[in-house]
């Protein structure tokens, strides 16, 4: 998947232009924020509060413990007769997935919905191999079709009107005109019902892989991920190593905490549980299971002060909160992950350098921890990261040459008085609205302040007087 | 050195995380959940009901048959489980006079899919099934419709009661708790039962 972070400035301007854009965005974060809200604390805030609590300590001890545990997890999922392989990277993964699909002779797989998949570009490399690939979660379809990419995590195209899918259908799936979400939904039921039932090969990623069960944990509401892991012969599950529970017990904690904090539901419709490919006397059920373990970079940042980013269980509901988010939906932050979780792993899986504006693009209000249901501080991280991107001199060096000029004035507080004075006399007078270029970062997107007839230590000086005199 | 022990290693040589790995006491996603039967049964309905499911009570198997019988009137094939896993034996009779065959396969044609379940969750209105030998998967989700057999006694807290419950859960390749019928909201935000799986989940509850 191509990474255009950098752009997000750019790409954030046009997104602000889209009227449909702002209305869908708007119109779906607010939704899931408030279900999300009705949902954790139905039993009270006391309550919603000590799960967020009892969820996030889950996941800490699972990362406090990954090596044992994904050792624990390889065993018992060997034991269960999954065929585990590891991964180390994007490139790695895609060659594991095309040896399987061609030593199965696979022509048609279908996909449910998968963000470890968007990361590594399965599809892309699939087809290039002449393989057939079908997503088959609604949106994660209408985005495949439009050829696109899914902007939200859990709600792939927020940023499509209603109108845009009809166009979509109509033209790329032939589908008769009609403007109706029913009419719409049935056509695209028909139509990949066929697939499910040629498909030889189903490609799923995981919510969570139980260490001590050696089985997987998918959920899911239209159904599509049970078809995916139970009609194709085979089924390759794409897992990142942080997806580790370590009992069942928290499994069953977490897969009730992650719907009501993403979609505001109870449980998900569908919440799937594989223990291995089909037993004998089975009639339906894959015979054989890959489950392949994707670092990708992620143990670099587990070996990184931002390991507890890997707590993260793509829940959404930091993008639902987010103001940036909400005005400049998912495709603008350039990657897979948007939002606030995108804003910090981006970053540090592509590198730092690649996707450098990110962490700015964040009022620091604090929110996306709130609602965050393993309460990862990602505010702190983002200022973290801001702190990486100018101490590694990969800043702006506009920006680096006015914060060196204003720490040179600040430790001269003789000059910086008269500068104040001669600013605010000389600015004052002038209808000064934009910076010229290269200054203009800043102007261009807010109002240029207006200067105060007199400075603050003006003031100052004369109200001690008054106070003294 | 291959991939499995570079990712492994990398991971062991991280710095020890600064993680509380203290367990202190865990609470129930719903909490102070009743484990009276009565109050169990009403739980499970009103939540089940808010999942749009329809419910059917019926006093007895006998009657448990003929409910079944006019849901599927006029049927010639329907997806179902073996007729000892729904846990209904009557029903193979019944269903043969009136000419009704039961499939096993994934036939894509039948309308109606017939199983019974391992337990139902009051919490959240839910049932949970599995897949075995007489059990297949298909039979819940290819369908528009899916109905399923169940008794009353085999309604249970929550999902944390029902885990701590099995011996092995691992022993089915697949354990699946369905909440309510298939549905998206990918279009516009507007929710349209039955995507992919059933529209329409029935509940032939047998109160036992």
């Amino acid at each position: 998947m191509e990474n255009r972070a950098n752009q997000f400035i750019r790409a954030a301007d046009v997104a602000l232009k889209d009227p449909d854009l702002q209305k869908a965005v708007a119109y779906g974060t607010r939704l899931g924020f408030n279900k999300r809200i009705a949902a954790m604390y139905e039993y009270g805030e006391e309550h919603g509060e000590a799960l967020r609590q009892q969820s996030a300590q889950i996941k800490r001890r699972a990362l406090a413990n990954l090596p044992k545990l994904l050792e624990e997890a390889e065993k018992n999922l060997l034991k269960n007769g999954f065929k585990v392989l590891w991964a180390k990277d994007a490139a790695e993964a895609n060659q594991l997935i095309l040896e399987i699909a061609q030593k199965h002779e696979s022509k048609l797989a279908v996909k449910s919905k998968s963000m470890a998949t968007e990361e590594i570009g399965v599809n892309e490399n699939l087809e290039a191999a002449g393989i057939e690939v079908v997503e088959t979660d609604l949106g994660e379809f209408i985005v495949q079709l439009a050829e696109e990419r899914p902007s939200h995590i859990v709600v792939p195209i927020v940023h499509k009107t209603k109108e845009s899918i009809q166009k979509t259908l109509e033209e790329k799936a032939n589908m008769p005109p009609t403007d109706d979400p029913l009419a719409m939904t049935r056509f695209a039921r028909a139509y990949l019902r066929e697939k499910f039932l040629k498909a030889d090969l189903g490609i799923s990623g995981a919510n969570f892989v139980i260490a001590e069960a050696g089985s997987i944990g998918l959920v899911m509401n239209e159904g599509n991920g049970r078809f995916v892991t139970s009609l194709p012969k085979v089924h390759i599950a794409l897992v990142g190593i942080e997806k580790i529970v370590a009992t069942l017990e928290e499994y069953a904690t977490l897969t009730q905490v992650l719907p009501r904090s993403a979609t505001g539901q109870t449980l998900t419709v569908y919440t799937n549980l594989i223990n291995g490919p089909k037993r004998s006397q089975e009639k339906d059920g894959p015979e054989e299971i890959y489950l392949i373990f994707l670092d990708n970079g992620r143990s670099e940042i587990y070996q990184s002060t931002y390991a507890d980013s890997l707590a993260c269980i793509r829940c959404g509901s930091c993008l639902n909160a987010c103001p940036v988010y909400d005005v400049t939906g998912g495709h603008a932050y350039g990657w897979v992950y948007p939002g606030p979780i995108g804003s910090v792993i981006t970053p540090l899986l592509k590198g730092l350098e690649n996707a450098k504006t990110l962490p700015y693009a964040c009022s620091l209000c604090g929110l996306c921890k709130d609602v965050c249901p393993v309460d990862i501080d990602l505010p702190h991280f983002l200022l973290d990261l801001r702190k990486d991107v100018v101490s590694t001199q990969k800043g702006n060096w506009i920006w680096d040459l006015g914060i060196s000029g204003w720490s040179w004035l600040m430790r001269h507080p003789k000059i910086y008085r008269v500068g104040g004075r001669v600013a605010a006399r000389v600015l004052g007078l002038l209808p000064l609205k934009k910076l010229p270029a290269p200054f203009n970062a800043w102007t261009d997107h807010h109002a240029f302040p207006v200067f105060a007839k007199r400075t603050f230590a003006e003031l100052w000086t004369e109200h001690q007087g008054e106070k003294n005199g | 050195m291959d991939s499995r022990t570079e990712i492994l290693q990398k991971l062991s040589q991280a710095p020890a995380l600064a993680l509380d790995n203290q367990k202190s006491d865990s609470v129930h996603v719903v909490p102070n959940l009743s484990d009276n039967p009565a109050e169990m049964l009403a739980r499970f309905i009103a939540e089940a009901e808010k999942l749009t499911c329809k419910i059917h009570q019926v006093a007895d198997e006998e009657e448990a048959v003929e409910e079944i019988l006019s849901l599927i009137e006029g049927e010639e094939k329907i997806l179902g489980w073996s007729f000892d896993k729904i846990g209904l034996p009557n029903l193979e009779t019944a269903l043969n006079e009136k000419n009704i065959h039961v499939d096993e396969s994934a036939n894509p044609e039948a309308r109606y899919g017939i199983t019974g379940i391992d337990a139902a969750l009051a919490a959240t209105g839910s049932i949970i099934l599995s897949s075995g030998a007489g059990k297949p998967r298909m039979a819940s989700l290819l369908p528009p419709v899916h109905i399923a057999v169940l008794r009353s006694k085999q309604i249970i807290p929550d999902l944390e009661s029902w885990v701590a419950s099995q011996e092995d859960l691992t022993e089915s390749s697949n354990v699946f708790i369905i909440s309510g019928p298939s549905k998206t909201a990918d279009i516009a935000m507007e929710l349209v039962m039955g995507m992919h799986g059933p529209q329409e989940l029935h509940l032939i509850l047998i109160m036992s």
